[in-house]
């Protein structure tokens, strides 16, 4: 009876609901439709080739901005004193809403992919890597950039960044990318527990070598006080340099070396491999390193001390210092010499970053006038002034100055304006990856407390005199300037089945390794990493890399 | 009389009478066709206008499900075209390259796939042959409680790990079984045993992973086998003791039988997810020591689409993954039904 009614709602229904789903993306909606003509009641600049924004848009534009979300405690990424702050000075003198869209630091690729698949990713899409930058471009989610407009708009930033601009961001011999600026600093440091090495009769010295590093793990366990600190390595695959040979051979690193792609295959994994085999087999590391898959549980283990080595980028607002403490009143920290990672006759090498920090593309769907807005953005936070107040707050509150013109950190200051646990920096991050100053010595000064918890600012220096020491040995990863297929395809694949095979392998009894090493390789190059090579070889072979 | 709402009682004697009438026909008619047929219908052969005017409180109220069915259900169904696409975001739904098979093929060889649909029907047979077994014992024992109160708290304890999200029952896994700080392990080694690796090897990984999905989710499976025994009509258990049956022989020939069809009905149900699995279970409970069983479909469709953002093939795998499960839910009726049962279609 109803049937006949009840089919023509259902098919109202469904037309409506199929138009909703699938007309256009909503992201250009509500903002600032056909925006793309220059409106009339804008001035056109002198040459006349791009609208004068300076006096702030004549409609509101909607600035989105990703934002890494750290998950520190207490702290709203999207909506806090500087967050506003930004708002207030920027957005409204320019009449633009300044919108935060977070990004989870450890699951951002995701977060992305997400984003844009609904039509909801920010203005600019980054990546602090370059082959996952790439893939994001090979999805066709960027737009190619006109070099002369972020000049016109952004004269200060394109002072600083014009020329690594002109050099990294071209590819396929397009304009794509845009950078953040990366002086040559790092904190990256393994804090190892000082008393534990005397209690055996060992000192700090002594460590010279992965040979003398692992006596003295055998040592530890023989004493009863624990392990060596271990984490499941994945994603970010640096952990073979060490075993690599110097000097480097320009090709051999362009074709294996790929920080999000693992080389299992080399025989500088082997030799690593064979380390962590032996020590996992003798005990001399945290048994369950494959349970350790985030920086928190491998920091938990350090805390209540278990291990006594654990790796970490140091910061002055640094926990695990006064963590470790609480558990162990009596432990020292000491920072361990990178040299004791490396087999004797070996050198330290690591990987160099690339000239740049963070890289940038333009979302495609954003207009002309949300990108002016973005490199006007990226040069109002180049402007000293505005970026010295993000890096460091208010003075009087946040810091004061010393004689030296550095801001000197109020520890204990828990205001209004208050830092993000590593100092902001997921705001700034667009134009620089350190705290900046004008002098270079300045710089590094303020850099060194920026990484020294309160009391152990000798941690810091071993840190950067480590970090200094081993300069010439570090190397970036090559840089392709073709989108790799084949990496995109395989990637995430590979990346999953090499923390399956490399865990295999190292918890396999020593008289096995051999046997599952080579069958872990057969089943890695058949997944997809021989495709992989094959591809990288073609490129290198037609020069297309630096 | 028009403004009379339909079905709501009104003070005029007459109308009221008319309404009355008019919601016996409509009951008349849901409940069979030719008995309506057989009344007076004042409504027969008129148009759709006139019974969307005359009942459109109860289109109404249809609407809701009906829409929630179309939103959530159906109109996602139109994102299966992706599957035959090289869907690329930046060119959009429509605009991007139809490809035919071809994403399937490429599926299909792929290294991770044979061993993902092993494993999916591996850990999922198993879940059958427990997660499902269980909760049906569990039932009838609870069934035989007497003592109400008693009944009560147990039913609640037993549901309440339905409710827990799985993160969190992996963290405590982890707090409870891991090999060197497992509480449980802990446990072990101060009364001298050796320390087992429940979580930490392949084997075990499967006993437990099998032993905690049983734990979730058996107190919440009762339920409707406790509401099917609750319909017993009670003069089936007089009758059988008055027989001299025990409370086992009960049991087997009153209760038993008599949730037969709802036993069947949830099996023919489950075995449609045969293919699918929860994600966030594995995903919880892996770690990479054991991997041997945690490749599945699900975890497939998450690491394709969502990781390296290729949402074609994830697509192309949940569209082969539905397509079995709904073969082995027709299948299933079929045979359910050559066997005498009612199945569900």
């Amino acid at each position: 009876m109803g049937k006949k009614f009840t089919w023509i709602l259902v098919s109202v229904i469904i037309v409506g609901l199929l138009s909703g789903c699938m007309g256009g993306s909503g992201k250009n909606a509500n903002s600032n439709t056909g925006s793309e003509e220059p409106t009339p009641s804008a001035n056109k600049s002198a040459d006349g080739k791009y609208a004068d924004y300076s006096a702030g848009f004549p409609e509101k534009v909607t600035l989105e901005l990703p934002v890494y979300e750290r998950a520190f405690e207490g702290w709203n990424v999207t909506d806090n004193y500087y967050t506003r702050w930004i708002q207030q000075e920027f957005g409204d003198k320019h009449n633009v809403t300044v919108k935060f869209i977070p990004i989870t630091r450890s699951n951002e690729v995701t977060d992305y992919e997400q984003l844009l698949a609904s039509h909801k990713a920010p203005d600019i899409i980054y990546h602090y890597d370059m082959p996952q930058a790439l893939a994001y471009y090979g999805e066709g989610v960027m737009q190619e950039l006109d070099l002369d407009e972020i000049a016109h708009y952004a004269p200060t930033y394109w002072k600083t960044m014009g020329d690594t601009i002109k050099q990294y961001g071209v590819v396929d011999k397009k304009n794509v990318f845009f950078f953040g600026e990366r002086p040559s600093l790092d904190s990256f440091t393994t804090l190892i527990r000082k008393d534990w090495v005397e209690k055996v009769g060992m000192k700090m010295e002594d460590l010279t070598s992965l040979e003398k590093y692992n006596e003295l793990l055998a040592k530890w366990k023989e004493a009863g006080l624990g392990a060596g600190g271990e984490t499941l390595k994945k994603n970010n695959y640096t952990f073979n340099y060490a075993f690599r040979d110097w000097p480097i051979d320009e090709k051999y690193r362009a074709l294996y070396s790929d920080l999000g792609v693992a080389d299992l295959t080399t025989a500088d994994t082997e030799r690593y491999l064979r380390n962590l085999n032996y020590q996992y087999n003798n005990g001399l590391i945290d048994k369950e390193f494959y349970l350790r898959d985030d920086e928190n549980k491998a920091k938990a283990e350090f805390v209540a001390g278990k291990t006594g080595t654990f790796s970490f980028y140091l910061s002055s607002n640094t926990d695990v210092i006064t963590s470790a403490l609480k558990n162990n009143p009596d432990a020292e920290f000491a920072v361990l010499d990178a040299q004791a990672s490396v087999p004797e006759g070996r050198k330290p090498q690591g990987r160099a970053y690339w000239p740049f920090g963070m890289i940038m593309g333009i979302n495609y769907e954003s207009t002309e006038m949300e990108r002016a807005a973005v490199w006007m953005y990226l040069e109002w936070m180049s402007q000293p002034e505005n970026l010295f107040f993000l890096q460091n707050g208010v003075e009087g509150e946040n810091y004061t100055l010393d004689a030296d013109g550095i801001a000197v950190k109020n520890a204990d200051f828990k205001g209004d304006s208050v830092l993000s646990q590593n100092n902001n920096k997921d705001y700034w991050c667009l134009v620089v990856e350190t705290v900046k100053y004008d002098d270079p010595k300045q710089m590094r000064e303020a850099y060194l407390r920026s990484m020294s918890p309160p009391g152990y600012e000798k941690l810091a220096q071993d840190s950067l005199a480590y970090y200094d020491k081993y300069a010439e040995f570090r190397t970036p990863d090559a840089l392709y300037s073709v989108v790799l297929e084949k990496v995109n395809e395989y990637k995430a694949d590979l990346n999953s089945l090499f923390q399956e095979l490399y865990v295999k392998i190292a918890i396999a009894p020593e008289s096995e390794f051999d046997a599952t090493y080579e069958a872990a390789k057969k089943t890695y190059l058949d997944a997809g990493y021989q495709e992989i090579l094959d591809e990288k070889q073609a490129a290198i072979d037609a020069g297309n890399y630096k | 009389m028009t403004q009379t709402r339909h079905g709501f009682p009104s003070r005029d004697g007459n109308e009221s009478d008319q309404t009355a009438k008019e919601v016996k026909f409509v009951k008349g008619e849901s409940a069979s066709k030719s008995k309506s047929k057989l009344r007076y219908d004042p409504a027969f052969g008129r148009g759709a206008a006139f019974h969307f005017r005359r009942d459109w409180e109860l289109y109404l109220l249809l609407f809701i499900p009906l829409s929630f069915v179309l939103v959530f259900k159906y109109a996602p169904m139109s994102g299966l075209v992706l599957a035959f696409k090289d869907y690329k975001i930046a060119r959009g739904f429509w605009g991007s390259e139809w490809v035919g098979f071809e994403v399937f093929a490429e599926i299909f060889a792929k290294h991770d796939f044979g061993r993902a649909v092993r494993n999916t029907l591996l850990l999922n047979s198993l879940d059958l042959v427990f997660s499902f077994t269980i909760p049906v014992l569990l039932a009838i024992l609870l069934n035989e409680i007497k003592n109400v109160k008693f009944k009560r708290i147990n039913q609640t304890l037993l549901y309440l790990p339905h409710f827990l999200s799985w993160i969190i029952i992996g963290a405590i896994a982890y707090q409870l079984l891991s090999e060197s700080n497992g509480v449980i392990n802990n446990l072990i080694a101060m009364m001298g045993g050796t320390r087992i690796p429940f979580l930490q090897e392949d084997n075990n990984w499967l006993v437990s992973y099998l032993a905690i999905g049983i734990w979730q989710s058996m107190g919440w499976g009762t339920i409707i086998y406790l509401a099917s025994m609750s319909g017993i009509n009670p003069e089936l258990y007089e009758a059988a003791t008055v027989d001299g049956a025990g409370r086992w022989r009960k049991v087997w020939n009153v209760t038993l039988p008599s949730i037969r069809a709802t036993i069947v009905t949830l099996l023919i149900m489950n075995l449609g997810r045969v293919m699918e699995g929860s994600f966030e279970r594995i995903f919880a409970l892996q770690n990479k020591a054991t991997t041997e069983f945690t490749t599945t479909i699900p975890v497939l469709v998450y690491r394709w689409g969502i990781e390296s953002g290729n949402f074609s093939r994830a697509t192309a795998l949940g569209l082969f993954q539905s397509v079995i499960g709904l073969v082995l839910v027709l299948l299933a009726d079929r045979v359910a039904k050559k066997l005498g049962e009612d199945g569900l279609l």
